[in-house]
C-alpha cells in the first residue's frame, strides 16, 4: 500500500525549493476572498486564477490552484454566518446554525470553529486519499446509473431532516423544489415550462434562486432589527475568542469525523461535489443527535458538519480526479484543465507512472491546512467588523453585492431577475412555515435524480429485476431504507417496551 | 414592516437599474472577456482541448478567454445558450457535428446551420467499437450474435452522437428489436468513458481520438472507417461484419469544431477575420501543438472555408440517417 520511495519522491519535490511555496499564501487568501463574495462561486475563482498559472511551472501551479480551492472551502462560511448568505453552494447549512449563533454574539466562536473543522477535515480527507487512493479508483468505476440514483434520493431524503415545521410542509417544500428543477431540458431532449424565455432552456439559474430563498428573502424580516447582534455587550469582534471556537471543535468529535467521511465519500463521487455534501452531512448529524430540535437555532454540532463536509469533499473528488481523469465537479475540472496545460492526465496509468507527484500533492495540502488555520483567523477578524455596522447600511449593501455577483454569474438579467423572485418565495416560506433549505435540496438535486433515472431505465431496459443483479446498488437501498425506517422503528419498539414494562 | 422593505427595496430596485443600463458596445473587438461554451460534462476530449486552448487566445487577443460547460439534452442545452447569446464575436462554440444537427431535426432547437459561422475543425475522429474485457466478445460476429438475444447486452453512447445513430442502425441492419439491446446515452465523453471502463455498460461506441484510456478496460471490436485507426488494434468494421453479412454506413464519428454567430461573419467581417487570424496563429504554435500532442489531442487547422466543406460533404450523410433518432 505504501510506496516509500514514491513518498520519499514525493517529499523531495516539495521540498526541493521553496519558491513553489510562495503561491500558496496569496492563493489561501483569493479562495476566501472569492469564497466569501456572495454569487462568486470557489469554482468561479479558480476559473479566473487559471489563466495566471499558464506562466507557472507546474508544481507552483499545482500548489496555487488547491490553495484557492482550499481557501474558497472556507470562504463561504464567514458570509453564511454573519449575515445568513452563504458565499457559495458548500455553506448552505452552515448558515442554518452559524448565523443563529452570530445573532446570540458568538460570531467569533462560530467562525473559529467553522475555520478549525474545514482545516481538520481538510488534512483528514487527504490523510484517507493517502491510504485509498487505488480503492478509491475502483469504487468510482464500480458506481452506475442505478447506484447514483440511489445517492440523489438519499440526498433528497434529506430534505426530511432538514424541515423545521410539520413533515408535510417539509416534503411540499421539498417537491416544490424538484418541480422547478424541472424547468429547462429534460434528460432526453424535452423542453419543459420555460415559457419560451431564452435563458429558462438551462433551467432555472440555481445560485441565484439559492441565494433568494435561503438569505435575501430572510434579510427583509432582518430589518426589523438594528444591528445583527442585538447585545451591544456582545457586538464585539474578539481574534481570541475566534481562536478558542476554533479550539473548540475537539469537543464535538463524532460529528466532526463523520461530517469529513461524508465529505470524503460523496466527493469522490462525481458529479455531486460539496454543495450537496454539507447538506446530507447536516441533515445526518441531525437526524441522529439526540435533540434534533435545538439544530436551527445555534447548535454548533451543526457548523461543525457543514464545514468538515465541505472541506473534506475536496480530497474526494482529487482522488477521483488523479485516479480516472475524471473531475467531480467544477473546482476539478479547473485542476483538470490546469493539469492538461503541464500535460498531467490522471487516469490509472498516471497514478502508477507519476506516484511522487500524487504524493506531493497530498503533502502539500497537509501544508496549506495548517497555513489556512492562521490566516483563516486574520481574515475572521477582518470580516467580523460587518457586525458592527448598522443593518441599514448593510442590508442593502449585501443586496447589492448580491444583485452584481448573480448578473456577474449569469452574464445577463436572468441572475437578478430570479433572485427578485425568489427572495419574494423566500420570505413567504418562511412567513408560512415552510422549509426553505428542502426546496433548495430538490433544486440542487433535482437534474441528478432525473438524469440518473432515465439512465438506470435505459440500463435495465425498463425491467426492475435487473437491479438485483446490482449487488453494490443492492446495498445501497438497503441503507437508504434503513435510515429512512430506523428512528421510527427504534420510537415504536420504545413505546411497545413502555406499555409491556 | 412597511419602511423595513422600502429601505430594501429602493436600493435594491436601484441596483438592478444601473446594472440594466450597460450594454458593451463592440466598436473594439474584442470589447470585454470573451466565452467559449461547451455543451458538454467536464473532462471529455473537447473540454480538454478548449482549456489548453483558450489561455493562449487570450494572450493572443488581449482579453480574458474562459471555458463554460453547459451540458445537457445531447448538447442541446449548450448549443442552445450560445445561440441565445448576442451575434457580437464574443461567445463561442466548440460543439462537434452530429449533435447540432440532431438538434436541428430531432430536437426543435432555436439555431439552424446557418447561423454557424464556421471558425476551425481541429479534429475528426472515428468511431471504435469497445467490448469491456469481463464479456465474452472478441469481435463483431460473437457480439452480434449475443444481440439477437433480448437485453443481454448494455451499450453506452453519448447521447445525440453519430455512435448513437451507428448503434441503432446496427439492431435495425440485423434485423432485430431496438429494445433488445439496452442502450444508455450519456451527457459527455467523459461519463460514457468512465462507464466502459467500469464495466458499467457491455460495449461502447465511441469517438476513437480521445479514448486510448479505455484500452486499459475494454478491447477495440471493430474501427467504423475504411483503414484501421494507428492506436487500436481493431478491424474497420465492414470487414468485421462480412461473416454477418451486413454492412454499415461509414458515418463520421465527431467532426469537433469551434465556431461563432454567423451573423457576427458577415455583419463585422473585418473583425470576424481578426478572430480567425488569431485563432490561426494560436492553433499553429509550436507550444500549442506541442501541448495538444502530449495530451493525445487533435489540433488541426482547417480555416473557415475547408470546415464549411468538410461540414457540407458530411450533412448530406448524416441527415440521410438522422431519422433513425426519431422517436
Amino acid at each position: 500500500m505504501f510506496d516509500f520511495s514514491a513518498i520519499a519522491a514525493g517529499f523531495e519535490l516539495l521540498t526541493s525549493s521553496w519558491e513553489p511555496w510562495l503561491v500558496v499564501i496569496p492563493g489561501l487568501i483569493i479562495g476566501l476572498v472569492g469564497g466569501a463574495l456572495p454569487g462568486i462561486s470557489g469554482t468561479m475563482t479558480m476559473a479566473l486564477c487559471l489563466p495566471f498559472t499558464l506562466y507557472m511551472d507546474f508544481l507552483p501551479a499545482m500548489l496555487f490552484l488547491t490553495s484557492v480551492f482550499s481557501g474558497g472551502g472556507f470562504g463561504g462560511a464567514v458570509p453564511a454566518i454573519l449575515v445568513n448568505l452563504p458565499g457559495t453552494t458548500s455553506s448552505v447549512s452552515t448558515a442554518f446554525d452559524g448565523f443563529p449563533m452570530a445573532r446570540q454574539g458568538k460570531h467569533n466562536e462560530a467562525l473559529g470553529l467553522g475555520l478549525s473543522a474545514s482545516c481538520f477535515a481538510d488534512a483528514f480527507g487527504y490523510v484517507l486519499l493517502f491510504l485509498l487512493i487505488n480503492a478509491a479508483a475502483s469504487a468510482v468505476l464500480a458506481l452506475g446509473p442505478i447506484e447514483l440514483f440511489v445517492v440523489a434520493l438519499w440526498g433528497l431524503t434529506m430534505i426530511a431532516a432538514l424541515r423545521s415545521g410539520s413533515m408535510a410542509k417539509g416534503l411540499a417544500s421539498g417537491a416544490f423544489g424538484l418541480l422547478l428543477g424541472t424547468i429547462g431540458i429534460g434528460p432526453t431532449g424535452v423542453m419543459r415550462s420555460t415559457l419560451g424565455v431564452g435563458s429558462m432552456v438551462e433551467g432555472v439559474p440555481e445560485i441565484a434562486a439559492m441565494m433568494g430563498l435561503l438569505a435575501t428573502g430572510s434579510l427583509f424580516l432582518l430589518a426589523r432589527s438594528s444591528f445583527i447582534v442585538e447585545d451591544v455587550d456582545k457586538r464585539q469582534v474578539s481574534i481570541n475568542r475566534a481562536f478558542w471556537g476554533a479550539v473548540d471543535v475537539f469537543r464535538y468529535p463524532g460529528t466532526l469525523i463523520r461530517g469529513s467521511f461524508i465529505g470524503v465519500i460523496i466527493g469522490i463521487i462525481p458529479g455531486v461535489g460539496s454543495s450537496v455534501a454539507n447538506l446530507i452531512a447536516y441533515g445526518l448529524t441531525k437526524q441522529s443527535a439526540r435533540d434534533p430540535d435545538s439544530f436551527g437555532a445555534g447548535n454548533p454540532h451543526g457548523v461543525v458538519a457543514s464545514e468538515s463536509a465541505n472541506s473534506s469533499s475536496e480530497s474526494g473528488a482529487m482522488a477521483t480526479l488523479l485516479a480516472l481523469g475524471i473531475p467531480g465537479g467544477g473546482g476539478t475540472a479547473v485542476l483538470l484543465a490546469a493539469f492538461a496545460m503541464h500535460n498531467i492526465t490522471g487516469g490509472p496509468r498516471f497514478i502508477s507512472d507519476h506516484k511522487e507527484i500524487v504524493y506531493a500533492i497530498i503533502f502539500s495540502n497537509f501544508a496549506q491546512a495548517l497555513l489556512m488555520l492562521p490566516i483563516g483567523l486574520v481574515f475572521i477578524w477582518a470580516a467580523s467588523a460587518i457586525v458592527r455596522v448598522r443593518l441599514s447600511y448593510l442590508i442593502p449593501s449585501v443586496l447589492m453585492l448580491s444583485v452584481a455577483g448573480t448578473y456577474l454569474m449569469s452574464d445577463g438579467m436572468a441572475g437578478p431577475i430570479t433572485l427578485l423572485a425568489f427572495s419574494v418565495l423566500g420570505f413567504l416560506f418562511i412567513r408560512f412555515d415552510y422549509s426553505a433549505p428542502a426546496a433548495v435540496v430538490g433544486l440542487l438535486l433535482g437534474s441528478m435524480v432525473e438524469g440518473e433515472l432515465v439512465r438506470s431505465y435505459q440500463i435495465t431496459g425498463g425491467e426492475l429485476s435487473r437491479v438485483l443483479d446490482r449487488p453494490i446498488a443492492l446495498v445501497m437501498i438497503a441503507a437508504l431504507v434503513a435510515s429512512l425506517v430506523m428512528r421510527p422503528f427504534l420510537a415504536w419498539v420504545r413505546s411497545r417496551r413502555q406499555t409491556t414494562a | 414592516m412597511r419602511n423595513a422593505l422600502i429601505k430594501i427595496a429602493v436600493p435594491a430596485a436601484l441596483a438592478c437599474g444601473v446594472l440594466a443600463t450597460a450594454p458593451a458596445f463592440a466598436q473594439d473587438y474584442p470589447a470585454k472577456p470573451i466565452v467559449m461554451i461547451l455543451p458538454n460534462d467536464p473532462g471529455g476530449t473537447t473540454d480538454r482541448l478548449a482549456r489548453i486552448l483558450v489561455p493562449h487566445l487570450s494572450k493572443e487577443l488581449g482579453v480574458p478567454v474562459t471555458v463554460e460547460n453547459k451540458p445537457g439534452a445531447q448538447s442541446l442545452v449548450g448549443n442552445a445558450y450560445w445561440f441565445n447569446q448576442p451575434a457580437d464575436g464574443h461567445t463561442l462554440l466548440y460543439t462537434a457535428l452530429p449533435y447540432v444537427i440532431n438538434n436541428i431535426e430531432n430536437q426543435g432547437a432555436p439555431f439552424k446551420m446557418e447561423d454557424m459561422g464556421w471558425i476551425n475543425i481541429p479534429e475528426a475522429a472515428q468511431t471504435v467499437i469497445f467490448a469491456h474485457k469481463n464479456t465474452p466478445y472478441k469481435n463483431m460476429e460473437e457480439l452480434t450474435a449475443a444481440l439477437k438475444e433480448r437485453g443481454k447486452v448494455s451499450a453506452g453512447v453519448i447521447g445525440g452522437s453519430s455512435e448513437h445513430i451507428l448503434a441503432l442502425l446496427l439492431m435495425d441492419k440485423l434485423g432485430v428489436p431496438r429494445e433488445n439491446l439496452r442502450l444508455v446515452t450519456y451527457d459527455g465523453g467523459g461519463t460514457a468513458r468512465t462507464a466502459i471502463s467500469g464495466g458499467q455498460v457491455d460495449i461502447a461506441l465511441l469517438p476513437g481520438q480521445g479514448s486510448e484510456q479505455v484500452l486499459d478496460f475494454a478491447n477495440p471490436l471493430a474501427v467504423v472507417g475504411e483503414k484501421a485507426l494507428p492506436g487500436f488494434d481493431a478491424p474497420p468494421v465492414n470487414e468485421a461484419l462480412t461473416p454477418v453479412g451486413i454492412e454499415l454506413p461509414l458515418l463520421p464519428s465527431s467532426l469537433r469544431v469551434i465556431l461563432t454567430h454567423r451573423k457576427f461573419a458577415d455583419e463585422q467581417p473585418e473583425n470576424f477575420k481578426k478572430l480567425v487570424a488569431a485563432f490561426e496563429k494560436v492553433n499553429n504554435s509550436a507550444e500549442f501543438q506541442e501541448q495538444a500532442k502530449n495530451g493525445k489531442l487533435g489540433a488541426g487547422w482547417t480555416g473557415p472555408e475547408e470546415a464549411a466543406r468538410i461540414i457540407d460533404n458530411n450533412y448530406k450523410l448524416l441527415i440521410e440517417h438522422r431519422a433513425v433518432l426519431e422517436n
